[in-house]
């Protein structure tokens, strides 16, 4: 900017000197001072034309001598083209997998969630301690929920909620496909500002129990079942059995705050009857009235909260409000694996760019003969300079192009071997806001790469001619630049080793049962055609009684949940008269049918594991 | 005493573009000067013949000097003005010797061309 301005006033002060001389030189030829000046003025043309020619002698001049210094720079790499390739490849690898990561990790830690106004979308609710183990969501009750948070109490704008993630249901019509259903308050989409794409929006009166079914469906769904129909709005679809009317679909791009599902139903809660004896955990979305932080939000919230405990007073421990926001409630935990990934990335790319610092270093130590002889023609140091920095932002734009394929070929082999578990890598893809972000890496990594480069040639340009020094690589800076690179080396190597060790670990500590040659499979059974508890336990002994028979099989079993998977939550009961049920806190069961604990090989350390009499018997449990 | 005040036309500035070069080298080689010394030296040494578009004779200063070939700083002169001088470098005099044994023998070449003959055809 004063590099501009300088020139501007250079130039300004250069003509009016110019038109000074003229005018004093008609002057002295006798002229009157008036008509001197006209006439020196009218001699130089228009003033403000010369200015813009000079401006673009200026700017060209950059622009063209970059060209210039890129050309050399490519004659110079067919002359060595070992060196050069080496170089790119050095560099493509390290953008690229920064590349790839990026287009990654940005869905999980950047990109702003598809709602309106996202930052003002918070999900709260209690948290609640589960027999030792901490529930990872927040959740909220469907008594509490219709008591106090329904009229979108401070600091709240507007309020609504989700069943769980979702449900396997069942398309049960042509082509039967097993979908995820979530239920959700008719206000849902209202309140995340997602509008249709199609036909309307739940209605108040489709929440109400007993109102026709309506469902809106996901974009992807409409597109698989309906081809992009615009008249799907409006027609039947057989779910689990019962005809259901399409009424909306959703835009592309929609993403669920929890699960995610293939269609919306209706909650059909309301009425609320507070007499049902069972709890159903809600999500609960609200929206923050606006400039509303979430720690405010916490606070607000906290009274209430409290309140709701009152309501069912069955927990084991305190209850504990939380607020946060929608990407948090989406990705949960990844988020800080994620930033570790990208940190450990950058290391990476830090690496590979003092790598390739090294290599351009060790070439102009190497070339410093060539230096110091354009320096003897004339050339001066900020030219040889850029000389060396064009050849480093060259470097860095095809090692950016080469990475950006290398980065594809990347973003293959993750999405292959990543496991489901991490959050939207199914949409991971490169898209221009990835190649924005590969384009300025590249240019940084290239001035990052050329800047002591081109110090260093700055400073064989200053060695006069005959000198025998040697610039580039001196001792001292060759030390820092390869310490430099062990230190992230090893910093690199330290910090995977201590997460592979933790993997290990992982993997070794007891369970408890025996996972080797044991086999899981799960079912659902569609409500349409097993409708009861006869028919659906004759297809579960039919099974077992298969696989039992089947050779080869040791043990087989039934149960709702495997070790380590889901469970159902009940509030305790009273063991035999002893303490209330407050104490005993929440309980996890799990049912299982006899043979459960031989299948996996649980040890019973005191007692018996279940027989099949117990069936029919009294009521029996194991305990953990 | 005529000058062109308008801009000449594209075709003279394209022939002049090389040529102004070379006079603004060989003028500055005599000693160094400043933008409206420069012009005023050019028409008095070809006896008024060639007449420079002021306008496009800074151009080139800047272009010559961004290659190197001169340098420019401001001094005062004899009657107390401030201007900005421009003078020749050592690869400014090295183009001069260059650029002018260059046009030596483009002028040779021409002239044998406008002055030569071919066997068997008449002189027009």
């Amino acid at each position: 900017m004063s590099k501009r301005h300088k020139f501007e006033t250079g130039m300004s002060r250069e003509i009016e000197s110019h038109l000074e001389q003229a005018t004093q030189d008609y002057i002295a030829r006798g002229l009157p001072p008036e008509e001197a000046r006209l006439r020196a003025r009218r001699e130089f043309g228009p003033i403000d034309l010369a200015k813009e020619e000079l401006r673009d002698t200026r700017r060209l001049r950059w622009f063209a001598d970059f060209l210039r210094d890129a050309r050399f720079t490519l004659r110079t790499w067919r002359r060595n083209p070992a060196f050069a390739a080496g170089v790119v490849a050095v560099l493509a690898l390290g953008m690229g997998s920064a590349t790839a990561l990026f287009s990654v990790l940005d869905r999980i830690l950047f990109r702003p969630l598809p709602y309106a106004d996202p930052d003002r979308l918070v999900s709260f609710g209690e948290v609640i301690p589960t027999a030792g183990v901490v529930s990872p969501l927040e959740m909220m009750r469907d008594r509490a929920y219709f008591q106090f948070w329904k009229p979108a109490p401070e600091p709240f704008q507007s309020v609504t909620s989700i069943l769980g993630r979702g449900a396997p249901c069942d398309l049960t019509e042509e082509r039967p496909e097993r979908l995820s259903c979530a239920r959700v308050e008719s206000n849902f989409f209202d309140v995340l500002g997602v509008p249709v794409l199609l036909g309307r929006n739940f209605t108040a009166e489709e929440d109400r129990k007993g109102a026709p079914p309506a469902a809106i469906i996901t974009h992807a769904l409409w597109q698989r079942r309906f081809g992009g129909d615009p008249a799907a709005a409006g027609k039947m679809l057989q779910i689990d059995g019962n005809p259901v009317r399409v009424v909306g679909v959703l835009p592309p791009g929609f993403e669920s705050p929890i699960g995610e599902p293939d269609l919306f139903l209706p909650q059909q809660l309301r009425p609320f009857d507070p007499n049902q004896n069972s709890t159903r955990f809600f999500t609960t979305v609200g929206r923050l009235k606006p400039g509303v932080t979430a720690p405010q939000a916490t606070a607000a919230i906290a009274p209430l909260i409290d309140a709701g405990a009152e309501l069912v007073p069955q927990f084991g421990g305190p209850i504990k409000a939380r607020v946060r926001n929608l990407r948090d409630l989406q990705v949960g935990d990844a988020s800080r694996t994620a930033w570790l990934v990208l940190a450990a990335s950058g290391v990476f790319l830090l690496m590979v760019c003092v790598n390739a610092t090294g290599l351009l270093l060790a070439r102009i130590a190497a070339r410093s003969r060539e230096f110091e002889m354009r320096a003897a023609l004339g050339a001066g140091r900020a030219r040889l300079a850029r000389l060396a920095f064009a050849e480093s932002i060259l470097f860095a734009i095809s090692a950016g192009g080469l990475g950006v394929c290398f980065s594809r070929g990347l973003l293959e082999v993750f999405l292959r071997l990543a496991p489901k578990s991490i959050p939207e890598i199914e949409h991971a893809s490169l898209d221009l806001r990835v190649f924005a972000v590969a384009a300025v890496l590249s240019l940084v990594c290239g001035v990052a790469i050329g800047l002591w480069p081109a110090l260093s040639s700055w400073r064989a340009g200053s060695i006069g001619a005959g000198s025998r020094s040697t610039a580039g690589l001196r001792p001292r800076a060759r030390f820092v630049l390869i310490s430099t690179q062990i230190a992230l080396t090893v910093a690199l190597l330290g910090s995977s080793g201590l997460l592979l060790h933790s993997l290990l670990n992982l993997v070794r500590v007891p369970l408890g049962f025996q996972s080797e040659q044991t086999l899981t499979m799960a079912i659902t059974l569609n409500p349409a055609n097993y409708p009861d508890p006869q028919r659906q336990t004759a297809l579960f002994e039919q099974v077992l009684a298969r696989i039992q028979a089947a050779p080869g099989t040791i043990a087989a079993s039934w149960s709702n949940a495997s070790p380590l998977g889901t469970y159902i939550i009940t509030t305790g009961f009273p063991v035999d008269g002893a303490a209330a049920s407050r104490e005993a806190g929440l309980l996890r069961i799990r049912y299982a049918t006899p043979g459960y604990v031989e299948t996996f090989r649980i040890p019973v350390v005191k007692g018996r594991a279940f027989l099949e009499a117990d069936r029919d018997g009294p009521p029996v449990a194991i305990l953990s | 005493m005529p000058r062109h005040s308008d801009p000449a036309p594209s075709r003279d500035a394209a022939l002049l573009q090389g040529t102004l070069d070379l006079l603004i080298l060989r003028i500055v080689a005599l000693e160094p000067l400043h933008g409206y010394g420069i012009v005023r030296r050019i028409e008095q040494m070809s006896g008024e013949a060639l007449q420079i578009r002021q306008g496009s004779l800074y151009p080139a200063l800047y272009r010559m000097e961004q290659r190197g070939l001169l340098t420019a700083g401001w001094k005062t002169n004899d009657s107390g003005k401030e201007a900005k001088y421009y003078r020749l470098t050592k690869a400014g005099r090295q183009a001069l010797a260059e650029e002018t044994e260059g046009w030596k023998r483009l002028r040779t070449a021409i002239d044998l061309v406008l002055e030569g003959h071919l066997p068997g055809y008449e002189e027009v």
